[in-house]
């Protein structure tokens, strides 16, 4: 074998191995934490009104399934710009408009990040979807359901049906925080405006 | 007792009664095959299936909720975990006790799996499968790599394929003409390094999931790019794999073996995606069906001249093509004007005549051999 395979093929002394390992696994844990809890310490308040539904994941356990209507099938009309030329997996930016009570509303949709929103906007960022450069504008067709990456609602095993019930009755909203870069964060979960859950920072 | 040494019992008995070995000689070579093949012993599997109930234990335990321990302890738990078996893996290195450590590095593994589930439970992240499995994969090849585990690399090679499947499934899979040169290169990369990290770690099957997964993203790379059929792409790769793996280039000699793996993936992808170009073309004109027909058939009797007498996975392959082949055609050409229990009795002729024509070459390369 030669010089360059023998180095590459000696073996790690096993203190650094493990060392190497625990930084990485540990400390990407410890960042994913720490990003999502700086969005719900500075994110700025909407309120978003949500019909829940509740499976469950085998590793995260029960959810409840939140839809936003207003957010995720936003107006044809919104849409600004120019149709991509060519397929893209994309985000879409949306803008929206905040009320005093944190209602938000949606004002515009663009495929680039708007420059200047204005005062009492908020940007929001979607997951990335398929834009296809021959369906036409995929928006005004209604074809798409947007969404957030805020659209499950992990619950302790058995305690979906609270909420579950009060969906039945379209009384749920949820409180959403949303960094400076578009993240949304789930941040309290109410009934009738009251808050179920509340969420900590850690 | 495993199927080698079964195997090699057997033949040493052979040996020995048809006098090849001195009565005797037969018990030291196999006392010496035990002293040297105890690596993969019942314990080491043991431990390792009990480092993954005890890892599945703990994704459970996150995926319960469990609202009586607070969430900075759970996280604080999960982290604990996570370094315990890396701080296990380490000290049974030292011992030299190589299959308690990979059990060690399973369970930190699975628990390092936990500890994403559970930061998305906290935040309540959804959609993030592909972040997820990215996250996990990348955990195990830092494993495999710092560690040279062979165990690591098989976990990243599985936890690939996760990958490869969320990110093929969020881009919809086959929709065509993605223009995403990072989601498409993200997979390649990966494949690539947990190759070397199977290569420095000597895991074979974890090279074999690479060789999978690389397989895999290739056709993946063809429905979405182009409107070609994969098989032509398969098929293309596969010639280039088994001209090389069986006319193997002096320079790398010493890396793969002649007629061997190589060589196998090569045929395997050349029969299979010519296979698949045949099926695509179904239904069309008989000029063009018979025409891929005598293709396939010439080439799987190619590929058994070439390399039939040297790799048995080929050979068997090769025969197994060359038969559904011949039936295929028959079914195709007279299995309307026949009916069925005539087309069962044509067929069961053909097979015969195949497995006649089949003892004949095997009897040719048995007395190559001999010769050689």
């Amino acid at each position: 074998m030669t010089g360059l395979a023998s180095t590459l093929r000696r073996p790690l002394n096993p203190v650094i191995a493990g060392i190497l390992c625990a930084v990485f696994m540990i400390g990407s844990l410890a960042m994913m934490i720490q990003s999502r809890a700086s969005i719900l310490r500075d994110g700025t308040e909407i309120i978003l009104k949500t019909e829940p539904i509740d499976p469950r994941d085998l590793m995260r356990g029960d959810y409840v399934r939140l839809q936003y209507d207003e957010i995720s099938r936003p107006e044809r009309a919104l849409f600004s710009g120019d149709w991509p030329q060519q397929d893209r997996y994309a985000p879409l930016w949306l803008t929206l408009a905040v009320g005093e009570d944190g209602a938000a509303t949606v004002t515009a949709i663009s495929l680039e990040r708007p420059v200047d929103a204005g005062k009492g906007t908020v940007l929001l960022r979607s997951d990335p979807v398929m834009l296809s450069a021959d369906a036409g504008n995929q928006i005004s067709q209604g074809q798409f359901a947007l969404k957030f990456g805020i659209e499950r609602y992990y619950v302790p095993e058995g305690e979906g049906l609270e909420i579950e019930s009060a969906r039945n009755a379209g009384r749920a909203t949820a409180a959403i925080r949303v960094s400076k870069r578009g993240v949304a964060q789930i941040a309290r979960l109410m009934i009738d405006g009251e808050t179920l859950y509340q969420e900590p920072l850690y | 007792m495993t199927v080698l040494r079964r195997y090699l019992a057997r033949e040493i008995e052979q040996w020995t009664t048809a006098g090849l070995l001195p009565p005797g000689q037969g018990a030291v070579l196999l006392a010496d095959h035990d002293r040297r093949h105890t690596g993969f012993s019942l314990a080491a599997v043991l431990a390792v299936l009990a480092a993954i109930l005890l890892g599945a234990a703990v994704i459970a335990l996150v995926a319960a909720n469990w609202e009586l321990i607070a969430r900075p302890m759970r996280v604080l738990m999960l982290a604990v975990l996570i370094g315990a078996g890396l701080v296990t893996a380490v000290m049974a290195l030292r011992k030299r006790a190589r299959w308690v450590c990979e059990a060690a590095l399973v369970f930190s593994l699975l628990c390092f799996g936990a500890g994403i589930a559970l930061v998305g439970q906290m935040y309540h992240l959804s959609g993030d499968d592909v972040a997820f499995m990215l996250l996990w994969t990348l955990g195990a090849i830092a494993m495999s790599l710092s560690f040279s585990s062979p165990m690591a690399a098989v976990g990243a090679g599985l936890l690939a394929f996760g990958y490869l499947s969320a990110i093929s499934g969020a881009m919809d899979f086959g929709a065509g003409g993605v223009n995403d040169l990072t989601a498409h290169l993200s997979v390649l990369a990966i494949g690539l390094v947990i190759a070397v990290s199977a290569w420095r770690a000597g895991s074979v099957v974890a090279g074999h999931l690479v060789a999978l997964l690389l397989i895999c993203w290739m056709i993946w790379l063809t429905i979405d790019k182009s409107d070609v059929n994969p098989g032509y792409v398969l098929a293309a790769i596969g010639l280039a794999a088994f001209a090389v793996g069986s006319r193997l280039p002096p320079a790398l000699a010493g890396f793969a073996a002649r007629h061997g793996a190589v060589s196998a993936y090569g045929a395997v992808l050349l029969l299979c995606g010519v296979g698949l170009v045949q099926i695509e073309h179904d239904g069309e004109w008989i000029v063009v069906q018979l025409a891929l027909a005598a293709l396939i058939l010439s080439a799987s009797i190619v590929v058994l001249a070439i390399a039939g007498g040297h790799n048995r996975l080929i050979r068997r392959f090769a025969y197994f093509v060359f038969a559904a082949e011949v039936l295929y055609v028959v079914s195709e050409t007279l299995g309307t004007l026949l009916g069925s229990s005539g087309f069962l009795f044509l067929g069961g002729l053909v097979l015969a005549a195949i497995a006649v024509a089949v003892m004949k070459i095997e009897k040719r390369f048995q007395t190559g051999k001999d010769q050689s």
